[in-house]
């Protein structure tokens, strides 16, 4: 065998490079692509001196045909050549067309570019290969991402391929400052990757933090950013997201221009950033697209979206369990007489219908579009009204349970963080009532503070008595006054 | 990592042995008490208590109603404890409005009633108080009501709006009562209920005050000399005063209250106690009073300020000197002006205040002014001028 491979998927070949003999050359890449029919290899000779002899070496569905026929294959055939010491060099730079054309020699290298879609070009009589870039692999076309919906601004979304989108980011950042360093995620899939920053902005000591923590992952696929965020993330346990994912690519120079990292992988749509604040979480691309009246306001909602989305059934369970007292008596009166043929206690009913709910959103994400509307009329029709005329739950935990859901569409980029703390909380809030719902409110408090993400606190800029702090954090300024940029990883200041 | 867990142990142990309101009731378990009323016999050693409850069971649950529930004990804790046993002992009284304490009791006296209260848990201390006026708090209770199906809120609810927009009774609380009763002039006010006949139907009835001394009811206060009190003891933002002065006009006119503000200023001369009550009242006409006089006029317009000056004054001082006659409680509280001011001498009154107070005399100045009068020289014409317009 010409190579082996470890359990990692570690690739070792017993030949570090290329033959001088063609056949020889050819027979070691039949050896290491045996049983793989994508595997294509054409031999040719130019019809002026038939000593010339050549070979082209793709896979099958990941080239364009079309450059490998017009600028490889036909000018060598038409060409006037001879079987010279300079045949190679000729061939090189005067035969070929086409504008991406490496010379490589090590084995490994040359399977990595074989691999990614690059024609091989072998030349008898030379132990040296040509790699040509004819990558024609289909790719998604650009599209608005469905999970990040904005009212105005930017429409274009990234892909799956990694150029793509680094040319993306390339387009709003036009800044010899902006920096791509590449590097190879996964022993066996041997994903691409761009780690993308703003020089002159880039906190070195994040940046160095960042490669120290791509350099220790061993993985042997990497099919989504999320294979590398797990790795790289601060708590790995933690119900928050300490680094930042995007599919547009004005969010990520936004985010640049802020000094932050971004890793593009290649094969998915979703881009990479950190650090990543909690207060990211709450801020969307309307907020700076729109007037900033108008963005504040939804700014406000979504800090309230989270704090009820989180707190409301536990606030209910308090109240009905706890205090009725709290409740205003014509209230109180209304969900008693709601509650009164309900044979569970309250938190159960609070329980059983977050459970139902996030049955169904898992149902409704995983449905096809034809039945989904079938599927939120059953849903509506079970939950909403069935059950409450049935008695198994009372309105009032309906109306609870809904908002909640509601309320927790506003703050996607926490959705998983959000199911967990609504639990929590209604666990404390049912075990002490709102003494309880406190403590918990208080422990999540001290979690969040004790966060961090690539050495910047988690919760940094919330709390402050600094104005300049505070900008862009609860309230966006108008864009005159946000002049500066972060302060808490970033020494340039001044935008 | 051990001292961690050690101090997040520890630091949950104190907060939960120390959450001493920890009181976990599911809402549907209990019995919603709404008001309570509480009677004695004619004996005066058996007592009965009648407990209003919300019955939220009703199909649907939009017409809630009230059911009672009754009790009889040799105090009250045991009547309302009797009554418990009914209902398998989960009375919910935070959301209780009224107590209703009948004629007998009150003049009885009520410190079971406010040692109740004020020993429960859950009872609100800010409890409204209201005396049914010759009648029974179950006679109260039981009364069919005009706009809610649950007297006690129909009470408080009266309570408070007649006390806003008539000023013809004053809400007091528990918590009231008990600081007036262990003061050293133990004298306070509470709202009276009784029924009346309206349209022929019998309806409650929410005027006039109860005089206490030394928690018990000594008498009672009419309508209108429960404004006076509220014009001479409190700050009153509403009310209404009824004049007839022929030489403003020939038929009773109205005047609203704005707002009025009283203050007293005490004075020691030899024996003599004088205090002088001062009442500034800001007021305006009620639509409908046809004067004979021309309101652009400001002398008019003095005339009927003067005129409100002297009923108010008068008023007033009938009021005290009714007060000081009847009932020797001190119901306005003048001691603690005297106590405020003549510290040394006050030693000497406060022994026996009621019989100083007996015999206070007591000046009354009220200064109104009329607002919202006269400001039109020419009126729009009506009836036959407006008729004779082209």
């Amino acid at each position: 065998m010409s190579y082996s491979a470890d359990k990692k998927g570690t690739i070792q070949y017993s030949q570090p490079g290329l033959s001088e003999d063609l056949g020889t050359s050819l027979a070691i890449f039949e050896e290491i692509f045996t049983d793989d029919v994508t595997f294509q290899l054409r031999e040719f000779s130019c019809r002026s001196d038939n000593r010339v002899r050549c070979a082209t070496l793709y896979l099958d569905g990941m080239i364009s045909s079309r450059i490998i026929n017009e600028d490889i294959i036909q000018p060598i055939t038409l060409a006037h050549l001879e079987n010279t010491s300079g045949l190679f060099q000729t061939i090189l730079t005067s035969v070929i067309v086409g504008g991406e054309i490496t010379q490589e020699s090590d084995m490994d290298s040359i399977i990595k570019a074989l691999l990614y879609g690059d024609t091989i070009l072998l030349v008898h009589g030379f132990a040296q290969a040509i790699v040509v870039g004819s990558k024609g692999f289909t790719v998604r076309s650009i599209s608005e991402p469905d999970d990040e919906k904005s009212l105005r601004g930017p429409r274009e979304g990234f892909t799956e391929s990694v150029m793509m989108n680094a040319s993306m980011v390339r387009r709003k950042l036009q800044t010899s400052d902006l920096k791509f360093k590449s590097r190879t995620f996964g022993t066996r899939s041997n994903t691409r990757a761009f780690i993308c920053y703003l020089d002159s902005l880039v906190d070195k000591g994040i940046l160095a933090e960042l490669e120290t923590r791509l350099d220790r992952i061993c993985i042997d696929g990497a099919l989504d950013i999320n294979y590398i965020q797990e790795h790289i993330k601060d708590s790995p346990r933690s119900i928050f997201k300490t680094c930042g994912n995007t599919e547009k690519p004005d969010v990520v120079a936004a985010k640049l221009l802020e000094g932050r990292v971004a890793i593009i992988l290649d094969g998915t749509p979703i881009v990479l950033t950190v650090p990543y604040l909690f207060i990211e979480n709450l801020q969307v691309t309307d907020d700076y697209y729109t007037n900033f009246y108008y963005g504040n306001i939804g700014r406000i909602l979504r800090i309230l979206g989270f704090f009820i989305t989180i707190s409301a059934p536990a606030v209910y369970v308090s109240l009905v369990s706890f205090h009725p007292e709290m409740i205003p008596t014509g209230l109180m009166l209304s969900i008693a007489a709601a509650n009164s043929k309900v044979p569970f206690p309250t938190v159960v009913e609070c329980m059983g219908m977050l459970a139902v709910f996030e049955i169904l959103r898992e149902t409704g994400i995983r449905t096809p579009n034809k039945i989904g509307s079938a599927l939120s009329i059953v849903g509506a029709l079970i939950v909403g009204q069935a059950a409450v005329e049935a008695r198994i739950v009372s309105a009032p935990v309906v109306i609870i349970i809904s908002l909640t859901g509601i309320t927790g569409l506003m703050v996607p980029r926490m959705s998983g963080a959000v199911i967990f703390l609504r639990f929590a909380l209604i666990a404390a809030a049912a075990c002490l009532g709102f003494y309880g719902y406190f403590l918990a409110l208080i422990a999540l408090f001290f979690y969040i503070t004790g966060l961090e993400s690539f050495g910047v606190d988690y919760s940094s800029q919330l709390f402050s008595y600094n104005p300049a702090h505070l900008k862009d954090i609860y309230l966006r300024p108008s864009m005159s006054r946000m002049n500066t940029r972060p302060l808490t990883f970033n020494n340039d200041v001044e935008r | 990592m051990f001292k961690k867990w050690i101090s997040v142990i520890l630091s949950l142990a104190c907060a939960l042995s120390l959450s001493a309101c920890w009181d976990h009731t599911e809402i549907t378990s209990m019995l919603i008490v709404a008001g309570i009323g509480l009677d004695v016999d004619d004996s005066g050693k058996i007592y009965h208590a009648v407990v209003e409850v919300i019955n939220v069971e009703e199909e649907g649950g939009e017409n809630i109603t009230a059911k009672l529930v009754e009790g009889s004990g040799s105090s009250i804790y045991a009547a309302i404890q009797d009554a418990m046993v009914m209902t398998g002992g989960t009375l919910y009284t935070n959301h209780c409005k009224v107590v209703v304490i009948g004629d007998k009791l009150a003049r009885q006296g009520i410190d079971g009633v406010i040692d109740l209260v004020l020993r429960s848990p859950n009872l609100r201390k800010t409890l409204g108080v209201l005396v049914a006026k010759d009648a029974t708090a179950r006679s109260i209770l039981t009364q069919k009501t005009v706009k809610n199906d649950i007297v006690s809120f129909e009470l408080s609810k009266m309570l408070t709006s007649n006390e806003v927009t008539l000023n013809n009774t004053r809400t007091t609380g528990i918590y009231q009562l008990h600081e007036a009763f262990i003061s050293v002039c133990p004298s306070a006010v509470a709202s009276v209920v009784s029924v009346k006949e309206n349209n022929g139907e019998r309806v409650l009835y929410i005027e006039g005050l109860s005089v206490f001394w030394d928690q018990r009811c000594v008498g009672y206060l009419d309508g209108s000399r429960s404004g006076a009190y509220n014009l001479a003891s409190h700050t009153v933002n509403t009310g209404s005063i009824i004049l007839l002065d022929p030489a403003l006009s020939a038929q009773p006119f109205g005047v609203n209250i704005l707002q009025s503000k009283a203050g007293y200023t005490p004075y020691i001369q030899g024996d003599r106690l004088v205090m002088q009550v001062d009442i500034q009242v800001d007021a305006t006409l009620q639509g409908g009073a046809l004067l004979q006089v021309d309101l652009s006029d400001k002398n008019a317009v003095n005339q009927l300020e003067i005129s409100l000056e002297r009923k108010l004054e008068a008023d007033v001082k009938n009021l005290i000197s009714h007060v000081q006659s009847e009932y020797g409680a001190d119901i306005f509280n003048f001691y603690k002006e005297f106590e405020n001011r003549y510290r040394r001498e006050w030693e000497g009154l406060s022994q026996d205040w009621q019989s100083h107070f007996k015999n206070l005399e007591v000046e009354v100045t009220a200064d109104v002014v009329m607002g919202g009068s006269g400001l039109i020289e020419n009126y729009a014409p009506h009836g036959e001028a407006a008729n004779a317009l082209p």
